[in-house]
């Protein structure tokens, strides 16, 4: 209801403005072109994230204050504190990264977005920019236009740029002009009411121009002119901070509860950086007049003064909010908790991890590994197996062979319960991905939903083994109860393997795969040889020994497509280099013919 | 040199088919190095194997191992 009359009342606002002010309009048009160019910015810079800055942020996030210099320097490239907010939510929403890492990027993204301050006060309002944005804008468009993904990337940056200075020219154009019909500065209100009153307006301009970097811009553009006092300015600072928050908030709205959590941090932070700043504001004017006094900021050079301000309240608020990070992350996990009954939802797919083809991939694959997991517990289960057999170190051999304990478990609601929709989600994010990336990229999404298919199939082989399975773990019949074993710990052997690969085991590698496959192979090769001998003997009957057959060929089913989607899980190169580990896999060729050699 | 050209370059040097070729042998080479070294710990562990059980085990391991190998060996002189 809200959002239907906001853009309505917004328009009429803009036009009632237009109407009654020409100067109101080139502010607006500046606004306006500002934000566009932010638009060409996030795009230049989102063609040159796919792997750099990924490869980056993973390997310098392990460390608190590696992930605050991160959120800076990346900020401060890239003057977006918006993008380095999506990437963080990506990557903490694919597991890629914890949250106390993603909060210190956070922390250091709002340190790293008042290098934008300095930039404008200092450069922008100095120099006539728009002579240098034209060229780039006319630069910037035709690299646009180029084929090459890279030079379209430079391309947008320049534009972006272009259209920034333009948008910040305007801007100063309009306030420089309104000055001669309107004094804004007689509204200035003093004190504490002020500060309340302008921090409150920074917040609400914030929030609908979705960008603190464009409300700074026309607090530096206002104050140049004397359209606002410094102290206003000030209290409109500090509400662009508060303000911008609620642009993570929204944006976390489609994420995980990783996500929310992240966005929660944002605005503790913001928050607290915002009080601190209006309790202290009189000893932050006379620090920031002490700090300027010493590095040769003119005493009436209050565009500057408002940078100095800007930073050094962002950077009291990271020193004191830094020691308390562990804590934070605490409250934020209880506060959002993971979704209790995870079993049945995604824990890594959402449409955060959709941003970048890194993350989805990453998110695709934790999520295949999340459906193992439970499906590798519906298969141990199946064949009367607990998962903490599979994953203790007792002699499986022994430990089969000697236990009559049946686990009742309906197959099919465990299916529906804790597989049917995993599986559905991983094939819908990794079909959608297709297509837009490249090859390489394609190829591990449809490796990735192989795998899922292949884990799927094996828990319905399963459920056709159970069958006889449950018929044969107590029977009197000897013989069956023991080849019934047999295929039990065969299975259990790669259930086993494979939670030793998942626990990052360094005793075993993906490569044990192809002999826990020869091993199974010889197995059955024995039962079938033996087969023909149990029935002359009349140890088993011609129907027994039919059900032996196919749950030999269910059980064969069952391991070679565990070991496939395992082969595709674990091969270290998996993710991030073309897959060479497969070259040297055995096919189920090459696993029969050396079944054959008699030394074996 | 224009702009076109160095990114051109960059490019070329990034993914022409050769870099390609010789990362993947090295990756395979890497590879073909770790199952040798694991054939060598089979190879030990054989004699002081204390059942046939895991002898047996051993044995295959060993074969699969050699296969492995076999693999690699016949990738990179591709």
């Amino acid at each position: 209801m809200l959002k239907q009359i906001l853009l309505p009342v917004i328009f009429v606002i803009l036009g009632a403005g237009f109407w009654i002010s020409p100067n109101f309009k080139e502010i607006a048009a500046g606004v306006s072109i500002f934000l566009f160019g932010m638009t060409f910015l996030e795009d230049g810079f989102r063609t040159f994230t796919g792997g750099v800055l990924e490869k980056i942020l993973a390997k310098t996030t392990n460390k608190l204050w590696k992930a605050i210099s991160f959120g800076v320097v990346s900020t401060t490239l890239m003057q977006s504190s918006s993008l380095v907010s999506v990437i963080t939510i990506s990557f903490l929403s694919s597991g890629l990264i914890g949250l106390a890492a993603g909060i210190g990027i956070i922390f250091g993204a709002n340190l790293g977005t008042t290098t934008g301050a300095w930039l404008i006060a200092g450069f922008g309002l100095k120099v006539k920019i728009s002579a240098y944005a034209m060229p780039m804008l006319v630069f910037g468009i035709i690299l646009v236009f180029q084929r090459s993904k890279n030079l379209k990337g430079i391309g947008y940056i320049l534009a972006g740029l272009g259209l920034l200075f333009l948008g910040i020219h305007y801007m100063k154009e309009g306030f420089e002009s309104f000055r001669e019909t309107i004094d804004l500065a007689q509204f200035a209100v003093d004190g504490y009411a002020g500060l309340f009153l302008f921090a409150g307006v920074g917040i609400a301009a914030t929030v609908i121009m979705q960008s603190s970097h464009a409300t700074l811009v026309i607090i530096i553009t206002a104050l140049s002119v004397g359209q606002i006092t410094y102290d206003n300015a000030l209290a409109l600072a500090i509400g662009a901070n508060i303000g911008t928050t609620i642009t993570a908030i929204i944006g976390s709205l489609s994420a995980n509860y990783q996500g929310k959590r992240l966005a929660g941090a944002h605005l503790i932070f913001n928050l607290t950086t915002g009080v601190i700043a209006i309790l202290l504001i009189s000893q932050f004017i006379w620090l920031v007049d002490e700090i300027s006094n010493n590095v040769g900021i003119a005493a009436d050079n209050y565009t500057l003064k408002l940078a100095v301000f800007h930073t050094l309240f962002n950077m009291v608020g990271v020193l004191v909010m830094a020691p308390f990070v562990t804590k934070l992350v605490q409250i934020l996990e209880r506060a959002i908790p993971a979704p209790m009954d995870s079993i049945v939802e995604t824990r890594y797919l959402n449409q955060s991890v959709t941003e970048f083809p890194e993350t989805l991939l990453i998110a695709v694959r934790n999520e295949t590994l999340h459906l193992f997991n439970n499906a590798n517990k519906i298969i141990a289960h199946g064949i009367s197996i607990h998962k903490s057999t599979i994953n203790s170190d007792v002699d499986l051999d022994e430990t089969i062979q000697g236990s009559k304990e049946l686990i009742v478990e309906d197959i099919d609601a465990q299916y529906a319960v804790s597989i049917k929709s995993l599986h559905s989600a991983i094939t819908d994010f990794s079909g959608n991905a297709n297509t837009e990336m490249n090859s390489d990229f394609a190829n591990k999404f449809y490796e990735l939903r192989r795998a899922s298919l292949r884990i799927v199939q094996a828990v319905k082989d399963t459920k056709h083994l159970k069958k006889n399975v449950t018929a044969y773990i107590a029977s009197d019949n000897d013989a069956m109860r023991r080849e019934y074993n047999n295929i039990r710990i065969n299975i259990a052997r790669i259930l086993r393997l494979i939670s030793k690969l998942e626990r990052g085991d360094a005793n075993v590698d993906v490569h044990d795969l192809d002999e826990n496959k020869l091993s199974a192979k010889e197995g059955r090769n024995a039962t079938l040889r033996n087969i023909d001998q149990m029935i002359r003997t009349k140890a088993i009957t011609p129907e027994m020994a039919t059900s032996l057959m196919n749950d030999l060929s269910y059980s064969k089913s069952i391991i070679r497509d565990l070991t496939r989607a395992g082969k595709i899980l674990f091969n270290a190169n998996a993710i991030t280099l073309p897959d060479g580990s497969g070259i040297v896999e055995l096919s189920d060729d090459e696993i029969a013919a050396l079944s054959e050699i008699k030394d074996v | 040199m224009n702009l076109g050209k160095i990114t051109d370059l960059l490019q070329g040097l990034l993914d022409t088919k050769h870099a390609r070729a010789a990362k993947r042998d090295a990756e395979i080479q890497e590879l073909i190095d770790k199952l040798l070294k694991k054939e060598a710990k089979y190879l030990g562990k054989i004699p002081l194997a204390a059942t046939e059980k895991e002898t047996k085990k051993l044995k295959r391991q060993l074969v699969v191992c050699r296969a492995q190998i076999a693999k690699g060996m016949e990738a990179l002189s591709d």
